[in-house]
């Protein structure tokens, strides 16, 4: 059977200054007509030369069949948004081409064309049309839309009266009834509750069982794993690798790990043999923020250690350190260890950084602050995925804070 | 809606792409715009539908205590409100349209960079929606004629066809507006100045007989003919000069298929800039 979606070459450049959401200023009319008079010839040649551009996609190909539901990951700056800008339209690929056999379903954001001065019953019709449908489709679906929503009651009442998981649930439903060929999605799942969550994810793999394919990109591997059943990785803008959904989470997990260490690390009084960070029982540099992990030192030590402070760092994006835990913390008998084969363990908490990139490094000290590792950096990084129910304003926002608290408000409503 | 076959994504159309087919194709969805501005505007505004009303009335108002009453401008020998009351309307609808649409590209920005439909639909509902004001302005001309007891001209029953250039104006000068203003945000300052100065560059509170000077300068300016012919078909204006009329027309239409092949030429990258 002939592919859905056939992706060919496709590239796409951005000059440098105009990236989406860069930190250019918006250009003045006034100020470029006073250039262009004040200094015809270099407003001529600034336009003539070329100008440095940024490759955010360089030759990506893949097909997508009939059915299939593919999984597209990749770090921040991948690629990952402009491949499903292309994919639904919203911008133009400079090279190669696209094509796509049936329609065309995409959702990059729940609630789009929304507009909060109208009730749920005009927001389903005027959402319904900008996302595709007819009139008459939504007219058949309303009712469904309606139930899938659980907002029978406030169908007439402004939406901007509505609670945030109503609204979520409202725009969610009239896009999940769109019943395209092809659904495009992008971290639709990273708002809202985890019934929601779950929900969204159930009815995705519905409209994959209706023959319909699915392409979903999410930061979260956990709903990638459960629905997708192939993926693609893109890295630089590049297709890195394309194939199971496990094998290209696999490629993805071991791609990140940029500059880490190469083990084992040898120094005169101590060989550190590994540095670990497990979930599920894996070392992984993608770390599920919802769920507890560990972090393992495997290490060898010649003759006996005095007065050590050994553990590790975990420092932020920018390189500051967030977090230090050592051996001794709490438990001064670690402050000495005898010769040997040792493996250190550490349960790190859940919900306690926001997502992001972190490093993480091994640092070790005898009489408090003789280096055993001198000039060696025993590093790795990992990623750190957003936790379920964290609300990170939206999914793609990068978060204000790194460190979280695992700690719910108690609000009581003391006057009516 | 979407063609249910084949579709092809690539990079470039060709050079001039017009949009009367996906207009055609989207109907629907322009539709829906157009019902929605509709809408929201009558749900934000306190006064509501009588706003529309009350701009033109008002500014009828202050046009005839400035320019009958003290300067005592000729009119052709029409009453001086009347006069000006319906090429009023005419422009309220033009400036305000204009205004918002020109705008309709910055303002729709998050829908822009994440849904697909033809971009000009944005500019054009926002002209359309626009006619309902016009309309119900329309109705208070015919009740202040009636009034004042203005003459009907029988060429009464043609007024729809300075409307019509007139909307064809509009949205092909919101189609430049709103596709430059997306690259360069001071357009947004500019365009209010520049309607202003139309106001006075138009026969619209004065008669096109009195301007003695520059008159082929002004010419240009394709609402130099609309407003002529509204006056003439509204009172049976005695000196219509038709040569104003194929002027304006072709004016018109070459403002807006100018804009929409300009428009659809900065569709593609549309998203990229905002």
């Amino acid at each position: 059977m002939e592919p859905v979606v056939e992706v060919r070459k496709i590239s796409k450049s951005y000059r440098i200054g105009s990236l989406p959401g860069g930190s250019g200023r918006a250009a003045r009319l006034t100020e470029s007509l006073t250039n262009t008079i004040s200094h015809p010839m270099r407003a001529i040649r600034a336009n003539l030369t070329t100008k440095e551009s940024f490759w955010a996609l360089r030759d990506v190909s893949f097909n997508v069949q009939q059915g299939e539901r593919l999984g597209i990951i990749g770090r921040n700056g991948a690629g990952k948004s402009t491949l499903l800008k292309i994919l639904s339209q919203i911008t133009y690929p400079t090279s190669g081409e696209i094509l796509l056999r049936g329609r065309v379903g995409s959702l990059l954001e729940v609630g789009t064309g929304f507009h909060p001065d109208l009730t749920g019953r005009e927001n389903i019709y005027l959402n319904g049309a900008i996302l595709g449908m007819t009139r008459r489709e939504i007219d058949s679906r309303f009712d469904d839309i309606v139930k899938f929503a659980e907002v029978e009651k406030f169908l007439d009442v402004p939406t901007k009266r509505y609670s945030s998981g109503m609204y979520l649930r409202l725009a969610f439903s009239v896009a999940a009834h769109l019943e395209p060929d092809i659904l495009i999605a992008d971290e639709v799942l990273a708002v809202g509750d985890q019934q929601f969550q779950s929900k969204c994810l159930g009815k995705m793999r519905e409209v994959s069982e209706q023959g319909r394919a699915v392409i979903f990109v999410s930061h979260n591997m956990h709903a990638i794993r459960s629905l997708c059943e192939s993926g693609v990785l893109l890295e630089s803008g590049r297709l890195k690798k394309s194939g199971t959904v496990d094998e290209v989470i696999e490629e993805y997990g071991r791609s990140i790990d940029v500059q880490g260490a190469v083990f084992p690390v040898r120094a005169k009084e101590i060989t550190i043999e590994g540095l670990e960070v497990r979930q599920h029982d894996i070392d992984s540099n993608m770390i599920d923020g919802t769920l507890p992990s560990k972090i393992v030192i495997r290490f060898e030590i010649p003759t006996a250690l005095e007065r050590l402070r050994m553990g590790v760092f975990i420092k932020n994006s920018l390189g500051d350190d967030l977090i230090r835990s050592y051996f001794s913390d709490w438990n001064p008998d670690m402050e000495y260890l005898e010769a040997g084969s040792y493996v250190a363990e550490l349960s790190f908490p859940e919900k306690l950084l926001a997502p992001g990139n972190y490093s993480i490094s091994v640092s070790a000290k005898k009489h408090v602050n003789v280096d055993l590792l001198p000039g060696e950096r025993v590093e790795r990084s990992i990623t750190v995925i957003a936790p379920v129910d964290y609300n990170t304003s939206g999914g793609a926002d990068p978060p204000q804070a790194e460190i979280l608290l695992n700690r719910r408000w108690e609000v009581q409503r003391t006057r009516g | 809606m979407h063609d249910s076959k084949l579709r092809y994504i690539r990079p470039r159309g060709s050079l001039v792409e017009f949009a009367f087919k996906e207009i055609w194709e989207y109907r629907e969805l322009l539709f829906f715009l157009v019902w929605k501005q509709i809408k929201i505007k009558y749900k934000q505004t306190a006064l509501g539908i009588s706003w529309a009303l009350l701009q033109p009335f008002l500014a009828m108002i202050i046009f005839t205590v400035v320019f009958s009453t003290l300067a005592d401008i000729p009119t052709d020998g029409i009453n001086y409100s009347a006069f000006i009351f319906t090429t009023l309307i005419l422009w309220t609808f033009f400036s305000t349209t204009l205004t918002s649409a020109s705008m309709s590209i910055v303002s729709n920005a998050p829908t822009i960079s994440k849904v697909f439909f033809p971009r000009i639909l944005l500019p054009l509902s926002l002209v359309i929606a626009g006619l309902l004001d016009y309309g119900m302005a329309f109705v208070l001309l015919i009740g202040l004629m009636l009034w004042l007891g203005v003459p009907f001209s029988s060429w009464m029953l043609l007024i729809f066809i300075p409307l019509l250039l007139t909307i064809i104006l509009s949205a092909g000068m919101s189609f430049w507006l709103s596709a430059i203003s997306a690259k360069y945000r001071d357009v947004q300052y500019i365009t209010p100045f520049f309607t202003q100065l139309l106001l006075y560059a138009s026969p619209i509170v004065y008669a096109w007989s009195i301007v003695s000077k520059y008159t082929w300068l002004l010419e240009w300016n394709p609402l130099v003919g609309i407003m002529n012919l509204q006056r003439y078909l509204t009172f049976g204006h005695p000196n219509f000069p038709s040569y104003l009329l194929l002027n304006a027309t072709v004016l018109c239409v070459l403002i807006f298929l100018g804009g929409m092949v300009y428009f659809k030429h900065y569709e593609r990258w549309l998203a990229d800039v905002i």
